[in-house]
């Protein structure tokens, strides 16, 4: 993985010809219906569990305001509300969620349901198969996942870099994992200073990683920023006391959060390759994923 | 093979039951006499007969007449003509030095020969371009460009202004096979597309077939870009230097052995990232606001160095050695300090060209042409080196036989081996972490065999038909694997000489002239033509680091049908031609990307292909003036392109980002006197297609975006104009150069065609950008001659 991401990296260099000017594009956008976009977790660790669900817009200015730090969590995106929302397992277990503030940005937002759903009694367990349905606006939307096992993280090594003049040492974790579950293909290391729950997984803090490819040890986390309107790739300035995660997931959902990630890299220029819209695993037209994931903390 | 045998069979019936006991050969070359090369496509009549035939691509010609009293007369365009009585009853070698035609504007020079043989002549879609054509066509930074001249021709596109990629008759940017002395060019591109890497001071001729293939070639589905360098002059030692703002050259020619040998040498260098870097320096000094866009920092260069000697063993046998090797570095500081770009072309063509008899040529090649890149990108703990390299060999054999005046034969064979490194991984300073990784070499092996016929059936008629036979092998030593969803489910080794898989291609061609009687004529053809490799690369411009991968088990080759019919006019007394020609295009096999395909470095490519069905249907539009004072053409060329592959766009048909329907050109070259010439370039076409936002969504409480289907966005429209002017300073008696200036101002009017539009998708934000290159660009070139 990290082969190609420097790959990934060095294709930036060509984006950006010596001579070419640009100026902001008026892109009249067709007014197209909006889609249902769904965005749900479930993990083995303690819930209530969320499921958010919100609409697409045809417009490309983002609302909030950047500079306000809290505000960048409040996307103001149009909600969906009175959805039935229905989470439940192979084993015969159901449970339908509720309308409630109770999710990841519940620190900035307070009470704000901002669109989200969460369960009231399910508990995740590893191995079982999980289905989600949701009626919302009339159409009727499903996806199903496997909770796979999570590899536990044997140890971690921090190596040193002494920075160029001018900037900081680096820090540079090797993840070393016990022998990794066949099943196991694609996960997302998350590592805070604060204690790892369902609630802080959330997107500044974690890295795909193709466990396939890596079958022990696992890349340099590296965290990306924004700049002038430009994107940049940096490795985490870590410490010791940071707290890891293997966080696990199928296919799709790797694939649908790895389109994502793509998008900031991925700008549609002419010397990148034709951006797609991320294609999930929820069947009925919706955008988005429906991620179950095993979590093994270290 | 029984269809093969009795197409060989009908054809040297055909050519041989003409054959006429009275008849007498003249046969011989024909150059400039100044400096000796071999004139390509010169135009042979003997009267009273009227008996004609034009040279082949050594200059050769071979005509049978009726014994007795002849007058043979020899034309070619910027030439005086070369008139010769004959009396004789025996074969005559017949060497024709002709003397180009005094510079005098006020001549009306009549082209008719030349013109009358592009009516008459059974062939399609063709082009001839020399190399003043491409110095008289404005260009960015003054250095004229052979691939970008080419886009204004009716039927050529590209995808992105001032990149060298082709879309020829709805053809992909990978199906031209682009030959320079013989040799294919893997990459044409210098500085990202920017320059073309063929210098066209080098340049005889570049011939474009636009689907009308001969049988000689083969192996790209769509075109043939065919480059003839010079010979260098066996005449005079000739030397010339050249400076720009973007670039530099120089080339000298001379015997040497007087008459028999000679050499032409010739190299460029481009300081282009020097340049940019000053003017980011002066918009810190002065504030001029066009020139604030720049970056400083840069290192980018390219340097292209041609080399070619021949030697006339005796008046049946010369030798030709043609080299070639063009290196580009591509730095970009601001951008990533640690990441570099290099990559290059080499190529090598010994022939031996030789006379047997007075009605056989042929030309033995020996030829290799390499490509490598390498890319060199790191961060804070180590650095990786991502390479990769082409290896191309090939033997052939052609032969030009002339049976009698109404018959061609062209027949030949060889074999083509190439090898394709995908890609090597290497680290500096390797981790735990790095390891590294190389995708197995590629290696296929081509072998081929060719006959066709150019048979004269009547004054009315003349019939080209012929077939080209050959195989694509893709071997072993490598692990082949089966798929199912995107899956690996088995894996097979394959030993060094075992073949993964082993396709046969055959490939009919025929066209069709009739000439009219109001001096026009219409033609029709048919070609079949197959490619067995694929550039991969999912962008709309052309990378060095784009790989080619042959076809095997897992991808099939590209199969093309082309047809084309065509109506042709030469006024009489009039230097103009006009031409309509429809064509229509159908493929299948070819190639495209999954949505977020991952390309790079990936042993398992053959799941982010899918392979389909491409249709083009267009005509094109070409009145052309060929006159000393006042030439260039106008060309409207409207085309429509479909693509359907299943599993992309949902299997639904789109368009390709080339699917531009309309383009207009306009090429001005007018001489003011015999010291100053004034040239001007408009064009005009449609935007083409790209993927563009349909949207937002949030996720993770992120804006990302969703898209409209493949390609489902229409750019606004392209446009520019060119001019230029070209001055020759007075001549002083006391020098011994003479110098030659270029001026002139790319895109007038400052148009801002979109090079491209993207998405920046921030953790903040979402913006459209459009990026466009060159507004209006002026240029000045200074040219000294001694």
């Amino acid at each position: 993985m990290k082969n190609k991401l420097k790959l990934m990296i060095s294709f930036l260099g060509i984006n950006v010809l010596m001579f070419s000017c640009t100026e902001t594009f008026e892109l009249n956008l067709e007014r197209t219906e909006p889609k249902v976009v769904i965005q749900g977790l479930v993990t083995n660790l303690p819930g209530p569990y969320f499921v958010r669900l919100t609409k697409t817009t045809n417009e490309l200015k983002v609302k909030y305001e950047p500079g306000l730090y809290a505000e960048a969590y409040d996307d103001h995106t149009e909600i969906i509300e009175n959805a039935v929302v229905i989470i439940s397992d192979n084993q015969g277990n159901s449970d339908t969620l509720i309308p409630s503030p109770y999710h990841n940005y519940i620190y900035y937002h307070g009470d704000s349901i901002m669109g989200y759903y969460c369960t009231q009694n399910l508990i995740g367990v590893v191995g079982r198969e999980y289905y989600l349905d949701v009626f919302a606006d009339g159409k009727y939307y499903h996806a199903e996942s496997i909770m796979i096992d999570a590899p536990v993280i044997d140890s971690i090594y921090y190596s040193y870099k002494e920075g160029d003049i001018g900037k900081p040492t680096k820090i540079t974790p090797q993840i070393y994992l016990d022998k990794i579950n066949n099943n196991v293909l694609y996960g997302e290391i998350f590592f805070t200073r604060e204690e790892i729950t369902h609630y802080n997984l959330m997107w500044w803090y974690s890295m795909l990683v193709d466990l396939n490819d890596y079958p022990t040890d696992l890349p340099i986390p590296f965290y990306a920023y924004a700049e002038n309107g430009k994107n940049y790739l940096e490795p985490y300035d870590l410490s010791e006391d940071f707290q890891w995660a293997i966080v696990t997931m199928d296919e799709k959902a790797y694939n649908f959060n790895k389109t994502c990630y793509q998008q900031f890299w991925d700008d549609g220029g002419a010397y990148k390759p034709a951006p797609a819209t991320p294609i999930g695993n929820i069947s009925g037209d919706a955008i988005g994923v429906f991620q179950v994931s095993g979590v093994s903390i270290y | 093979m029984s269809k093969i045998r009795i197409i060989t069979l009908i054809m040297l019936i055909v050519a041989t039951n003409t054959l006429v006991g009275q008849n007498v050969t003249i046969f011989g070359h024909v150059t400039d006499s100044t400096n000796g090369e071999f004139l390509i496509g010169a135009h042979i009549v003997c009267l009273p007969s009227n008996v004609g035939i034009v040279t082949n691509n050594y200059g050769n010609f071979s005509i049978q007449i009726p014994s007795g009293s002849s007058t043979l007369m020899v034309s070619y365009i910027g030439y005086t003509t070369f008139i010769k009585p004959i009396i004789s009853d025996k074969n005559i070698e017949c060497n024709i030095s002709l003397i180009p035609e005094p510079k005098n504007i006020d001549e009306v020079v009549i082209l008719a020969n030349n013109n009358s043989m592009k009516i008459s002549t059974p062939e399609t879609g063709l082009h001839s371009l020399k190399q003043k054509d491409f110095d008289n066509i404005p260009s960015v930074g003054g250095i004229p460009d052979v691939l970008k001249s080419l886009q204004l021709l009716p039927g050529v596109q590209t995808t992105n202004e001032g990149t060298t990629g082709l879309s020829i008759r709805g053809g992909a940017l990978d199906q031209n096979l682009i030959l320079v002395d013989e040799a294919p060019i893997y990459n044409p591109a210098h500085i990202l597309g920017i320059f073309s890497a063929i210098n066209t001071k080098m340049v005889k001729e570049v011939v474009v077939y636009k689907g009308d293939f001969p049988e000689k070639y083969g192996g790209r589905a769509s075109s043939v870009i065919d480059v003839r360098l010079r010979d260098g002059n066996n005449q005079e030692f000739l030397a010339e230097a050249d400076v720009g703002i973007l670039g530099a050259g120089l080339i000298c020619e001379g015997p040497i052995v007087k008459g028999k040998s000679s050499f032409i040498v010739a190299g460029r260098v481009s300081y282009a990232g020097f340049v940019a870097n000053c003017a980011k320096k002066v918009s810190t000094v002065i504030p001029i606001y066009s020139l604030n866009d720049f970056h400083s920092g840069n290192n980018v260069y390219f340097y292209d160095i041609n080399g070619k000697i021949n030697y006339k063993i005796n008046s049946k046998n010369t030798l030709y050695l043609s080299v070639y090797n063009g290196f580009d570095y591509f730095y970009a500081r601001n951008v990533n300090d640690l990441s570099t770009l290099d990559w290059g072309n080499t190529t090598m063509s010994l022939r031996w060209n030789r006379r047997s008899g007075s009605r056989i040529f042929s030309n033995t090649s020996l030829i290799y042409s390499g490509y490598n890149f390498n890319n060199s990108s790191g961060d804070f703990t180590s650095i990786s080196n991502w390479s990769s390299t082409i290896n191309n060999f090939n033997l052939k054999y052609d032969v030009d036989y002339y049976p009698n005046s109404n018959n061609h034969v062209s027949l030949g064979a060889g074999v083509e081996y190439m090898a394709i490194n995908p890609g090597e991984l290497h680290w500096d300073n390797q981790s735990s972490q790095e390891f590294d990784f190389s995708l197995p070499i590629e290696r296929t092996i081509q072998p081929f065999v060719y006959i066709g016929n150019e048979q004269k059936i009547s004054n009315w008629m003349i019939l080209n038909y012929g077939i080209r036979f050959s195989t694509f092998g893709t071997l072993g030593n490598k692990y082949v694997y089966s798929y199912e969803n995107e899956v690996a489910i088995d894996s097979v080794w394959l030993n060094k000489n075992e073949f993964e898989k082993n396709y046969v291609f055959i490939e009919p061609r025929l066209t069709v002239a009739f000439n009219m009687r109001n001096n026009s004529s219409i033609k029709a053809s048919y070609t079949r033509v197959n490619q067995g490799i694929h550039r991969i690369n999912n962008t709309s411009v052309s990378l060095p680091t784009d790989v080619w991968v042959p076809s095997g088990k897992n991808i099939e080759p590209i199969v093309s049908d082309m047809f084309s019919v065509g109506y042709y006019l030469k006024p009489k007394n009039n230097n103009t031609i006009i031409s309509l020609e429809l064509y229509y295009k159908e493929q299948q096999n070819i190639t495209d990307y999954i949505d977020n395909a991952d390309l790079q470095m990936n042993k398992h490519i053959a799941t982010q292909l899918r392979q389909g069905n491409a249709e083009a249907l267009g005509f094109d539009i070409m009145l052309k003036r060929e006159n000393e004072r006042l030439n260039g053409w106008i060309s409207y060329g409207y085309s429509y392109i479909e693509h359907q592959i299943n599993e992309i766009n949902e299997g639904e048909v789109f368009y390709p980002r080339y699917h531009k329907p309309h383009n207009l050109s306009v090429v001005i070259n007018f001489k003011y006197n015999p010291r100053v010439s004034f040239n001007a370039v408009f064009k005009y076409n449609s935007g083409g297609f790209i993927t563009l936002p349909e949207g937002t969504f949030f996720y993770r409480s992120k804006p990302f975006s969703y898209y409209t289907e493949r390609n489902g966005y229409e750019l606004p429209a392209y446009h520019r104009l060119d001019i230029g002017m070209k001055y020759i300073s007075k001549k002083n008696k006391a020098r011994k150069w003479k110098a030659f200036w270029d001026f002139g101002i790319y895109n007038v009017y400052n148009r801002k065609n979109a090079f491209s539009i993207y998405t920046e998708t921030s953790w903040l934000s979402l913006n459209v950008t459009k990026m466009y290159i060159f507004g209006a660009t002026p240029y000045i070139t200074y040219t000294i001659k001694f």
